[in-house]
């Protein structure tokens, strides 16, 4: 009997992912950050729960209601984790309003920024100010729907804000009427008045037009109303096999996603009952997804605060990539290429070495050919501009554009097209996988061979990003390692599988059974009495096989310390099957993207960095490559990185027996943060000029904990 | 200072078509940049229809576009392109290539089963690795998806070369059309298998020691599940395990691969064919015919150097087949020898090629296995089972000349020119075959008596004369008796006049 198949060794995914999104709203409510940082962190938590509905929440209610029985590896059917994830949500949403009213909101007052929560704080000038706007500006753009027998219930569109009214005509009071109006997008979303004390107001949109309802139904009396917002499913189910056309299937699917089944109502705290027993009959959505807002609808909207000119002082200093030491020179980049392997590590240290590689190659008359995968790129992508140049110069360049980048399908259909016409061979992806790895491929013809340069990445192809998203990547001209990206290149264009991978692992294939055979390798060792060591840093950990083989090794006595941001479905300190393992999470200002893994191997260390969490899809369902570090200069670089991580004392929590996450107990400690140390490290290398190499282990922080 | 040469190796088999692109350097080392495959099945067209459909032809030239469209990506200078056993056994072979023409600019060179033997023989040979695999006998095997190709080699000679219609893609059909279910299907194929095998060992494979099995294609090197790698050298314990292992997760339709009707047959046929062969271990190549092709042009344009004489290997074969057909090996000998020195004699005047002289000495080789069939028309018997064997790397073209040479070179002049009168030829290939076919009738003569007589055969031209200069053992009367049919042939052909000297003795004109 398998002994690992016990639900209890197990946390399911969507509760997992709700305690990342807490650990989130924890640095919300931190006072010891800079107001304007705190803000964002709240936005952040809201961005991520409107996916979270969108997809996770969707996907679940699909099961349901096909009337799936089947359980996940913690022993839940998707009925019961639904009945879960809607407490929890409740209780978190309340957090997420509790730390906006009792905390940020007096905070921004204090600041001199009042937000006005209703109409009746404005004074007179105030008043007279909103009024113009809304009679010049927002009136002209409502569309006021009321519906009756012969007006059905209008189709209101996903993630929009919207105010529902009961309406009675002034003559038969004893008529209502449901009348809806969409708060429109094109409108900012804040209108900022003086005050008189010198300070500001932020008055939001959905509170002009409550004030101003009457002109909108005229000749009627406003009953009752309330702010609504409504997500709907939108996850995008494609017959790619099917598909003639994956381009115009995926756009076809984009529009549809406005309308899919709505899962989540907020309602207005106050609300009253019989408006919201009309939304909740209309879009037929269950009692538990109706949650009350104690405050505005859509908190990432105060996003848009954090840009505020003259509030310096309330953010963070913005922190400048450091340049890279090997490419603060005239020489090519491929002259340094040759040099030596080149590793970054973003954004701490700029990207825009990437972005050159990608234009100096476009202009290169040696460059053949250039090859790159894109996932997710920015709104003016400096790539996409460099391959498109390449492109006209004469080079071969082929791109693979992921159309089915979840959310960012629209904005590649765009690249794609433009690519395409400036002659670029593009590919829309592989049917029934997503493309996530990254990797550029520069082929050049130098005097005595055809040598291949190679970036490969934990990160998208995305400069803007970068700046935001902690990712590494590796510049390298190994024969092998370009031989293999040439064969990722000829499996993503439809050719055969290669007959061997030389040093890459390529998943869905290949990569699974490359980290098995890794940790078995130190189970092996464990068993032999030898040191036994995994360090892994990834995004998320689900892989119900890697877990249990994960398991596995602790029970052999493997020491295993995983930096994991976000959802971890392993479970730590389990009696006899998890007393080996520890696992903490690291959220700072930036977003911690990279993918790093350590295999001590009997001292003969096994670096890895890649595109791939320990996730089922990104192990089953995706391309993604892991490239191992092999300059030993390079592999301590990442061994710091991993030891700077596992010592973060300030952003790092760490995860319970329990299942809860607490802070890292900092008593006897120096206080570490992980994301500040690095960006110190990177200034530090420009005057650098070369680190002794030394011995380094690891310590793992349980043992200091037990020392303790 | 030798530059940089790009050049792409692109075959057209039957299950897929694969290219390779190669670079040689300055070092002359030959270095892969790309392999690439893709399935197009036109075995199953030529299996079911006996020619190519106009979807399958459409559907090769586009993949043959974007393949064309890398070679631009590496700047190739030269795509050597070849079609193998579907387009070959395809009657609309000719039309197919006109279409593959006009859209690509690619002249496919169609190979017969020989040739393809010898372009993967080369192949792997150019594997450093294999002098040392085949010194103690090793069988070369390429079980492809449209013919099971077989070749042995005997300290460092090849000594037999067979190709069976045993193609992987034939067995996947005839299981098709049997109605087969999945469960069980390995049985099936053994045995039906076993009985072909039986045939191969009777006839060509008995007493013959494998040390080594040598296996070609990525059968065993690219496959999820039961990969090994280029390269690796197993043990019979290991190389059963790994064919058990592929036919468990294909049968349980586990492997991750669609290809599986066709890998299934292909790695039984390897399994059995190893234990009947009781080799001790397997070698797996993970060289092709496109590594063969490239080592073959690569060596010829003298971008590599090959220490290997290709010709040497063709002619070992030649005179394997020779032994096959107890012909008597002494006089063979000394008529290709002879043959030698008379072509040698003549070849640099006479504009003749290395490969002529190959040409001229399988044809001496071979001139008498017809006496195995019958003495009464050993000379006919001789041209039928050389137009009938297939002689390891030639073509189809060459192969005729060996086997009309043999048919022709006991005529005299006029014999030779009714007989060869409307068979076609040009008037180049006519005078080459009537140059080769002089100098065996001459060769074949000076051992008329099967009893080397004369030893120390010399020649060399005065003014109008070529001379043959031999130590007579004992008086040759038989021989210049039979050689004066040749003198007109001799003259005509060449312009001088026929002399043999016998040392010792008096000027003897004939």
């Amino acid at each position: 009997m398998n002994i690992f198949k016990n639900p209890d060794y197990y946390d399911n995914r969507e509760l997992s992912w709700i305690k990342f999104n807490q650990r989130v709203l924890e640095e919300a409510k931190k006072t010891s950050l800079p107001l304007l940082e705190r803000i964002k962190f709240l936005s952040i938590t809201a961005s991520n729960l409107d996916e979270f509905f969108m997809v996770r929440v969707a996907s679940l209610k699909d099961v349901e209601q096909a009337g799936s029985k089947n359980k996940d590896i913690a022993g839940m059917t998707a009925g019961e984790q639904l009945k879960k994830i809607s407490k929890q949500l409740h209780e978190f949403i309340k957090s997420q309003y509790n730390t906006y009213n009792m905390s940020l909101v007096p905070q921004l007052a204090a600041n001199g920024l009042k937000i006005i929560k209703s109409y009746k704080e404005l004074d007179e000038e105030q008043a007279k100010k909103t009024k113009e706007y809304f009679d010049n500006i927002v009136y002209p753009v409502l569309t006021p729907m009321a519906v009756d027998s012969s007006r059905p219930f209008p189709l209101v569109r996903n993630k929009s804000i919207n105010i529902a009214a009961l309406i009675s005509p002034k003559d038969q009071k004893d008529e209502v009427e449901f009348a809806t109006v969409q708060v429109p997008d094109v409108l900012p979303r804040g209108f900022f008045l003086d005050a008189k004390d010198g300070g500001k107001c932020l008055i939001l949109l959905e509170e002009i037009i409550k004030q101003n309802m009457d002109k909108l139904f005229l000749n009627h009396n406003i009953q009752t109303m309330g702010v609504y917002r409504i997500i709907r499913n939108a996850d995008l189910t494609i017959d790619e096999e099917e598909a003639a056309d994956l381009l115009k299937e995926i756009e076809e699917k984009i529009r549809s996603r406005q309308w899919g089944q709505v899962i989540h109502l907020s309602v207005e705290d106050g609300m009253e009952k019989k408006l919201v027993k009309i939304l909740t009959d209309n879009f037929r959505v269950k009692k538990e997804d109706i949650y009350y807002l104690n405050g505005p609808a859509d908190l990432k909207y105060f996003m848009k605060l954090y840009g505020m000119e003259g509030w310096d002082d309330k953010r963070n200093p913005s922190y400048k990539p450091a340049p890279v030491k090997e490419f603060m020179t005239d020489a090519s980049i491929f002259d340094v290429i040759k040099e030596k392997d080149v590793l970054l590590h973003h954004p701490y240290q700029t990207f825009d070495p990437v972005v050159n590689f990608v234009k100096e190659a476009s202009v290169d008359p040696q460059v053949l050919a250039i090859k790159q995968t894109l996932y997710r790129v920015s709104g003016n992508s400096p790539i996409i501009a460099a391959l498109a140049k390449a492109a006209e110069m004469g080079k071969q360049v082929t791109v693979l554009v992921e159309l089915k980048a979840r959310f960012d399908e629209e904005n590649n259909i765009v690249w794609a097209r433009k690519l395409e016409k400036a002659g670029c061979h593009v590919i829309y992806g592989l049917v029934g996988l997503k493309t996530h790895s990254k990797i550029t491929l520069v082929v050049r013809k130098e005097d005595e061979e055809i040598k291949r340069y190679v970036h490969l990445g934990t990160g998208n192809y995305n400069d803007s990003t970068a700046k935001l998203y902690t990712d590494m990547g590796l510049f390298t001209c190994d024969e092998a390692i370009g031989s293999d990206a040439t064969a990722v290149f000829n499996m993503l264009s439809g050719y055969s599988e290669p007959e061997n991978w030389n040093k890459i692992l390529v998943a869905p294939y290949w990569l699974k059974e490359g980290f098995y055979a890794m940790i078995d390798r130190e189970i092996q060792h464990a068993k032999e009495g030898k040191e036994a060591r995994i360090v892994a840093k990834m995004n998320s950990l689900n892989h119900k096989g890697m877990i249990q083989k994960l398991y596995e090794a602790s029970m052999a006595g493997v020491k295993i310390d995983l930096i994991v941001r976000g959802i971890c479905c392993l479970k730590v300190g389990i009696p006899g099957i998890s007393d080996n393992i520890t696992v903490r999470s690291i959220v700072g200002e930036f977003l911690e993207h990279s993918r790093i893994f350590y295999f001590y191997n009997d001292g003969a260390e096994d670096i890895f960095l890649g595109s791939a969490d320990w996730m089922s899809r990104n192990l089953e369902r995706r391309v993604e490559i892991v490239f191992p570090i092999e300059d030993e200069e390079l592999k301590e670089q990442v061994k710091e990185v991993l030891k700077i991580q596992l010592s973060d004392t300030l952003q790092a929590n760490v995860y319970m027996p329990d299942g809860t996450y607490h802070k890292v107990d900092r008593r006897g400690k120096v206080s570490l943060n992980s994301q500040d140390y690095f960006c110190k490290w990177a200034y530090k290398q420009l005057k650098k000029e070369k680190e002794p190499v030394g011995e380094r282990r690891f310590i793992p922080m349980y043992d200091q904990e037990h020392e303790e | 200072m030798k530059k940089l040469h790009i050049f792409a190796a692109l075959t057209i088999g039957s299950f897929e078509v694969s290219m390779s692109i190669y670079e040689v350097g300055p070092s002359g080392d030959m270095r892969l940049l790309n392999k690439v495959k893709q399935k197009v099945e036109l075995g199953k067209d030529t299996l079911r229809l006996k020619k190519l459909s106009i979807e399958k032809t459409k559907r090769l030239i586009q993949e043959l576009l974007k393949l064309k469209a890398m070679t631009e990506e590496y700047q190739v200078e030269e795509v050597l392109v070849y079609g193998a056993t579907a387009l070959r056994e395809a009657k609309n072979q000719y039309f197919v290539l006109e279409q593959i023409k006009k859209e690509t600019g690619w002249d496919v060179k169609v190979v017969n089963n020989p040739q393809q033997s010898f372009l993967i023989y080369k192949g792997v040979v150019s594997s450093p690795k294999f002098e040392e695999i085949a010194k103690d006998g090793a069988a070369l095997l390429d079980a492809s998806a449209g013919k099971l190709r077989v070749s042995i080699y005997h300290r460092g000679d090849l000594v037999l070369t067979q190709n069976v219609s045993l193609g992987s893609m034939q067995i996947r059909e005839w299981m098709k059309r049997t109605g087969y279910s999945k469960k069980g299907q390995s049985g099936l194929i053994r045995e039906m298998i076993t009985y072909r095998f039986k045939e191969l060992d009777a006839q060509f494979l008995e007493n013959k020691k494998i040390q080594t099995l040598v296996l070609s294609g990525d059968l065993f090197t690219s496959r999820a599940g039961w990969k090994g790698k280029k390269g690796d050298l197993l043990s019979a314990e290991e190389f059963l395990k790994l064919c058990k292992k592929g036919e468990k997760l294909l049968e349980q339709n586990m492997a991750l691969t669609e290809d599986a009707d066709i890998l299934l047959p292909s790695i039984i046929i390897c399994e059995e064919f190893f234990k009947r062969m009781k080799a001790k271990q397997v070698w797996i190549s993970g060289t092709d015919m496109n590594d063969g092709i490239a080592y073959d042009y690569a060596t010829e344009k003298r971008y590599v150097d090959s220490s290997r004489d290709f010709n040497e290997a063709i002619y070992s074969e030649a005179v394997q087949t020779m032994k096959r057909y107890v012909a008597d090996g002494s006089h063979n000998y000394y008529v290709e020898k002879a043959c030698r020195t008379i072509f040698k004699g003549l070849a640099k005047e006479f504009g003749l090629s290395k490969r002529e002289e190959l040409i001229l000495r399988i044809a001496a080789i071979l001139h008498n296995c017809g006496a195995y069939i019958t003495l009464a028309h050993a000379v006919r018997g001789s041209s039928y089972i050389v137009k009938r064997t297939e002689l390891i790397g030639l073509s189809n073209k060459e192969r005729k000349m060996v086997s009309e040479i043999i048919r022709y070179h006991k005529m005299n002049m006029d014999e030779f020119l009714d007989a060869i009168d409307g068979q076609g030829l040009s008037r180049k290939e006519t005078t080459l075959i009537g140059k080769l076919t002089v100098i065996l009738g001459i060769a074949n003569t000076l051992d008329a008596a099967h009893r080397q007589k004369f030893e120390s055969i010399k020649t060399n031209v005065k003014n109008d004369e070529f001379r043959i200069t031999v130590n007579s053992l004992s008086e040759g009367v038989l021989e210049k008796q039979f050689m004066e049919r040749y003198e007109e042939f001799f003259e005509s052909m060449f312009g001088y006049k026929l002399i043999l000297r016998e040392k010792n003795q008096r000027f003897t004109t004939l």
